[in-house]
C-alpha cells in the first residue's frame, strides 16, 4: 500500500469514534457525512477490515423509516446525506431492502425549482434565477432548491446503482439525465462551478475549486466535462484542504490523475476531508466512484 | 425599462403609499442604548473605541462563557464581505479584558464549505492569538434541537456552543443585502444554523421567508451583544458583490433591533420601511425616541449607502 494512503488511513482509523462513527472534527459527535467518506475510504484495504465494520454498522443505524437518513442520530430528519450512504452500499456491493428503499426515497425527492408553479411564477415576473429552469436536480433539505453539490452526490448514487442493475434504473436513467443537464446549464463563463448558479441579479458569478471538482465527478460521462478536466489537469492543484481533495478526485475520474500527495488540513484537523484525502491518493479507492459504462 | 426595474419602480410607490407613521404597534419597553463611535480606520485603537462602548451600554460580561459570532462567508481581495479581522481580534480581547470566562469565536458560513480556508485567507489564524484553539465551525458542530421556531418547523437545530452561551456576541460587517434591505447584526444569526443539517447555503431560510426567519432566531437567541464593523462597509449588490464604502464607524448595543436601526441611520436609510425591523417590534425599539443614542448622534455620522433599485424606498429623504 502506498504510504501516504496508508498514513491517512492509519490517522482515520486513530480518530473512529467508540460507536464506530466519525465526527467532523476529533471528539465530537458522529456524522453520516465523515462516516460516509471513511468507509468508502477504508472499504477493501488491506488491515482496515475491523475499522471498516464498525464504521459500517454506525452507518446502517442512520436510515429513517422514510427510506432517507439523517444527518446524525440527534437530527430527525432525512436529507442529502441519504446519496452518500446509497454510494457506500454501491461501493461495498450490498443491496437490501435498506438500499431499496433509499433508492426510491432520492428517486422521489427534487429540487423545488423544478416544481411547475414556480417555473411558472419565475417566468410571468422575470424574477426568476438565470438558469433553465425545467432542468432540477437535488436539495441539501427537503422542500427547497436544487444546488451543485446535493445534486452531483445524488448523481453519482444513482448511476452506480443503476450499474449494478436496479428495478428502477429506467428512472434513474431519466432523472440523472436531467441533471446532467441542469449542471451543464449552471457552468460559469471561466468554464467551472460555482455552488449555486452561474449568475445572480445579472451579475456572473466565479467558480469555486471545490465546486468544479465535483461538477466533474458528476460529469464523468460527457464529453464538456473531460475538456474542463483537461484545463484542470493543465492548473496548480488549489490550496484549500476541500478543493484540492475534489479536484484530485475528479482528475483521477477523469483519467488524469496526479501522483502526488493531497493537501492536508493545515489547522485542525477535518476527518471528512481527510477521508476525501484519502481516496484520492495514488492506491485509494477513487475508482470505486466510477460511473462510466467503460469502466 | 426592463421588467425587474418596473418591479422595483412598483414597489417604492407601494412603499411611498404606505407611509412611516401607520399605526404599527410599538416597542412596549424602556428606551434602549446604543452607542456609535468614530472609528476612522482599521489601524487605530480599536480595543479602546470598543472598550468605551462597553462602558456607555454597561456591558457586563464577567464570568460568562461568551461567544463571537463574526461574519465571513467567502473571500474576495478585491471587496469587504468579511468582518474585518482587526475588530475581532479587538472584541476578542476587550471580553478577555471584562473578565469573560470564556471566549469562543464561531461562524458557520453559508455558502462555501472549507470554513477554517475562508478564515485563514481572511488572514483570522494571522492576526488573532490562538485562533485555532478559540474557533468552533457552527456549520459542523454538535446540535440540539430547540423548540419553537416557526409554526410549521416546530424544531430546529443549532449548533450546541451557541445553544450553550451565555452572552452571543454579533459583530456583523455593516452591509446592504439584495433581500433584506441590509445585513446588520440581526441577520448575521443566519451563521448559527448549521450546513451540516441544512446545507449551503441554508436554504430552508430563504423558504421560510428571510425576514420572518431573522426575527425568529433573534427570538430564539436572546442574550445578545452587538458590535457593528462600520469602518469600512459594503453598499450596492451586497452582502457578497457590492462595493466598499467607508463610513468610520463602530455600533454597539446589547438590543439588536435598536443597534440595527441606528446602523440604518447612520447609512441613510430609513429603519421603519425595513421589513424584519418592522416584523422584530416585540423584540425592540426602531423609533429614535426609545434609543438611547450614546457617542456620537447618527446624523453627525450619517454616510449614505447606495441600495438596489428595489430597496429605494429605504432611503431617507436627505439622502434621495
Amino acid at each position: 500500500m502506498d504510504s501516504a494512503l496508508e498514513a491517512r488511513l492509519q490517522y482515520l482509523v486513530s480518530h473512529q469514534n467508540a460507536d464506530g462513527g466519525w465526527s467532523y472534527y476529533p471528539g465530537r459527535a458522529s456524522w453520516l457525512e465523515p462516516t460516509a467518506w471513511a468507509v468508502i475510504a477504508l472499504h477493501g484495504q488491506d488491515g482496515f477490515g475491523q475499522a471498516w465494520e464498525r464504521g459500517w454498522e454506525r452507518l446502517r443505524s442512520w436510515q429513517l423509516s422514510d427510506g432517507g437518513c439523517r444527518p446524525s442520530a440527534v437530527v430527525n430528519k432525512s436529507t442529502w446525506v441519504t446519496a452518500l450512504w446509497v454510494t457506500a452500499h454501491c461501493v461495498a456491493g450490498i443491496r437490501d431492502n435498506g438500499f431499496n428503499a433509499a433508492v426510491d426515497w432520492l428517486l422521489d425527492a427534487r429540487g423545488t425549482d423544478g416544481a411547475l408553479w414556480r417555473r411558472l411564477l419565475w417566468k410571468v415576473t422575470g424574477r426568476g434565477p438565470a438558469q433553465n429552469a425545467d432542468f432540477y436536480g437535488w436539495s441539501w433539505f427537503p422542500g427547497t432548491h436544487s444546488w451543485i453539490e446535493p445534486t452531483v452526490h445524488t448523481m453519482v448514487a444513482l448511476k452506480l446503482a443503476a450499474r449494478g442493475g436496479h428495478r428502477r434504473a429506467g428512472e434513474i436513467a431519466s432523472r440523472t439525465r436531467i441533471g446532467e443537464q441542469m449542471l451543464l446549464d449552471r457552468r460559469c463563463a471561466d468554464g467551472g462551478w460555482n455552488y449555486g448558479a452561474s449568475r445572480a441579479l445579472d451579475i456572473a458569478l466565479p467558480s469555486y475549486p471545490e465546486c468544479t471538482g465535483l461538477a466533474l465527478t458528476a460529469l464523468q460521462d460527457t464529453a464538456a466535462a473531460r475538456e474542463q478536466a483537461g484545463r484542470e489537469a493543465s492548473r496548480d492543484l488549489p490550496a484549500s484542504p476541500l478543493a484540492n481533495a475534489w479536484i484530485r478526485i475528479a482528475l483521477a475520474l477523469h483519467g488524469n490523475g496526479r501522483s502526488s500527495t493531497a493537501v492536508s488540513p493545515r489547522h485542525s484537523a477535518d476527518l471528512a476531508v481527510e477521508a476525501l484525502a484519502a481516496l484520492s491518493e495514488p492506491g485509494g479507492n477513487v475508482p470505486l466512484l466510477a460511473t462510466r459504462e467503460s469502466s | 425599462m426592463k421588467r425587474r426595474n418596473w418591479l422595483a419602480a412598483g414597489a417604492v410607490s407601494l412603499h411611498s403609499c404606505r407611509g412611516k407613521d401607520a399605526n404599527e404597534p410599538e416597542y412596549p419597553g424602556p428606551p434602549r442604548p446604543v452607542a456609535v463611535l468614530k472609528a476612522p480606520g482599521y489601524g487605530a485603537d480599536l480595543l479602546d473605541i470598543l472598550w468605551r462602548g462597553a462602558q456607555m451600554c454597561g456591558l457586563d460580561a464577567r464570568g460568562k462563557r461568551v461567544l463571537l459570532k463574526p461574519n465571513f462567508v467567502e473571500f474576495d481581495p478585491g471587496t469587504c464581505i468579511n468582518t474585518n479581522v482587526a475588530v475581532l481580534a479587538a472584541a476578542f480581547e476587550l471580553f478577555r479584558k471584562l473578565g469573560a470566562a470564556e471566549v469562543i469565536i464561531g461562524e458557520g458560513p453559508g455558502h462555501r464549505r472549507d470554513t477554517l480556508h475562508i478564515a485563514e485567507q481572511a488572514r483570522y489564524f494571522e492576526q488573532i492569538p490562538g485562533f485555532e484553539e478559540s474557533f468552533v465551525d457552527l456549520n459542523r458542530d454538535d446540535v440540539s434541537a430547540a423548540p419553537g421556531f416557526l409554526e410549521d418547523e416546530p424544531e430546529m437545530y443549532f449548533p450546541a456552543t451557541a445553544l450553550a452561551a451565555d452572552l452571543i456576541v454579533s459583530i456583523p460587517k455593516m452591509k446592504t443585502h439584495h433581500w433584506a434591505g441590509v445585513t446588520l447584526s440581526m441577520k448575521n444569526l443566519f451563521g448559527l444554523v448549521p450546513g451540516s443539517v441544512y446545507g449551503w447555503p441554508k436554504n430552508p431560510l430563504h423558504f421560510r421567508g428571510i425576514d420572518k426567519s431573522i426575527v425568529e432566531l433573534n427570538r430564539i437567541f436572546r442574550r445578545t451583544f452587538a458590535i457593528v464593523d462600520g469602518i469600512t462597509g459594503m453598499e450596492g449588490n451586497g452582502p457578497i458583490q457590492g462595493s466598499p464604502k467607508q463610513a468610520g464607524v463602530i455600533v454597539m448595543g446589547a438590543n439588536p433591533v435598536a443597534v440595527d436601526a441606528t446602523c440604518c441611520r447612520v447609512m441613510g436609510l430609513d429603519p421603519l420601511q425595513v421589513r424584519y425591523l418592522q416584523m422584530a417590534y416585540e423584540l425592540g425599539p426602531i423609533r429614535e425616541g426609545k434609543i438611547e443614542q450614546r457617542g456620537e448622534e447618527p446624523d453627525s455620522v450619517r454616510t449614505a449607502f447606495e441600495v438596489l433599485d428595489e430597496f429605494a424606498y429605504l432611503r431617507t429623504p436627505a439622502t434621495i
